[in-house]
């Protein structure tokens, strides 16, 4: 591929969040979308002969219909993040904010956050982008204030950044352990991880420890005969 | 590292101080002697590409030695050359990563420290040697990732350079940076860059 090597390693957050919008959540339509009977199960209704039934059925054109044309208002259903923004944009529905948007919820998490400072809280993986979109599209179908939920989110995002960065000084060339940490918090430091611990490894590979199994292999080429040692001077 | 890398290529011209262990007929334009033989014992810089191999052949290596006389045998039986310490790995700059490595100037000692250390890792093994340097780099990185994601740096990226004194320091810390840290820099502030834009413009 002809990408800059920016694009090829990492996604952009444009591209995570692309990928979760992609997740269901749940909404309240205002709108029903559910046709009479006869119509959707289309038993006198053939689309090939024209003078079969005098009024079409509208649909939406989707890949997976069934919650989308089935909608029935102020009956709670499932659709995709984009879907869910995209009808309350035109006001035809309300998404149900995820129980773990709420300032009770996100001040447990900031509570663990605080007591552990070695483990990240068990926040759902899409968060920070989950948190996001309601925030600038559905900022009236959270259960609290925005404001102070928005206060909590970055707390926590503050907090966990910081762990992040302490992290990044006990890096190692052979593992790195994310738990609990989100897409979008993993991408972030993607680049820098993946370069640093490349460079790790490559110098690594050379020392008895890293030379491992194949060590003797290694060995049996012909060696100079210095050995380079430290403290010796020139 | 790939064959059309031009890290890797101006990795490998960096000049190592070598020993000639015999003399060598017709080498002498290499220390300024045009015709004449180079000298046993006489040291030269020569690039890393070329003394890698030397250092690793012998005068006999891939010869029939069989009805050669044993004492001219004796003179090439030796590596051609021995490779001394390269100024990069001397004690004076190792005493100066363990003093402080954060703020040594790698740029100046060598501009491609990292690299040439896992070349130079592949002939003699040192493991206190990696060992040292990837804690330089731990340490380092630390750094490197704290100035790419300070706010006032990425303000400073996308201006024209400016007088104030955040952005004349933060040059001054790219100046120290070796090769591959700089990359390094550039990779991480891009994708905070990214978040940050992200974050904001929405």
């Amino acid at each position: 591929m002809s990408f800059p090597e920016s694009l090829q390693n990492t996604f952009l957050p444009q591209e995570i969040q692309f990928i979760v919008e992609n997740e269901p959540i749940k909404i309240l339509p205002r709108i029903t979308t559910r046709q009479r009977k006869q119509y959707r199960q289309g038993s006198n209704y053939d689309p090939d002969s024209k003078n079969s039934h005098p009024i079409k059925p509208w649909r939406l054109i989707t890949t997976n219909d069934y919650n989308v044309n089935n909608m029935i208002a102020m009956k709670s259903t499932e659709l995709p993040l984009w879907m869910a923004v995209l009808l309350k944009e035109q006001k035809k529905c309300n998404i149900i904010a995820p129980n773990w948007i709420t300032v009770s919820n996100l001040d447990k998490y900031i509570d663990f956050e605080l007591k552990n400072p070695m483990k990240f809280s068990s926040l759902p993986w899409n968060w920070l982008v989950i948190a996001c979109i309601l925030f600038t599209k559905a900022p009236d179908d959270l259960t609290d204030p925005i404001h102070l939920l928005k206060s909590r989110c970055q707390d926590l995002r503050e907090i966990r950044l910081a762990k992040v960065q302490n992290g990044l000084a006990i890096l190692n060339e052979s593992h790195l352990q994310l738990d609990n940490l989100s897409l979008m918090e993993i991408n972030e430091i993607r680049p820098y991880a993946t370069k640093i611990s490349d460079m790790f490894k490559n110098l690594h590979k050379n020392t008895a420890a890293g030379l491992g199994e194949d060590y003797d292999m290694h060995m049996d080429t012909s060696e100079p005969g210095a050995s380079f040692n430290m403290t010796q001077n020139p | 590292m790939s064959y059309y890398d031009l890290d890797d290529i101006l990795t490998e011209s960096i000049k190592f101080p070598c020993k000639f262990n015999s003399s060598i007929a017709g080498l002498g334009f290499l220390e300024g002697n045009p015709g004449k033989p180079i000298a046993k014992n006489s040291k030269i810089e020569l690039p890393f590409w070329l003394s890698k191999i030397l250092a690793e052949e012998t005068g006999t290596d891939g010869i029939d030695t069989t009805g050669i006389p044993q004492n001219s045998i004796e003179e090439f039986k030796d590596f051609y050359i021995e490779l001394l310490q390269p100024p990069f790995f001397q004690p004076r700059v190792l005493n100066a990563i363990k003093a402080g490595g954060e703020t040594l100037d790698l740029h100046t000692i060598c501009p491609y420290f990292y690299f040439i250390l896992e070349k130079w890792s592949t002939i003699y093994n040192s493991d206190e040697l990696v060992d040292l340097f990837m804690e330089l780099l731990r340490k380092r990185g630390v750094k490197i990732s704290n100035y790419a994601s300070s706010t006032s740096m990425l303000q400073a990226s996308d201006q024209q350079p400016s007088k104030n004194y955040i952005h004349n320091n933060s040059q001054e810390f790219l100046l120290t940076l070796d090769e591959f840290e700089k990359k390094l820099y550039k990779t991480t502030q891009l994708s905070y860059k990214n978040m940050n834009k992200w974050l904001h413009n929405r």
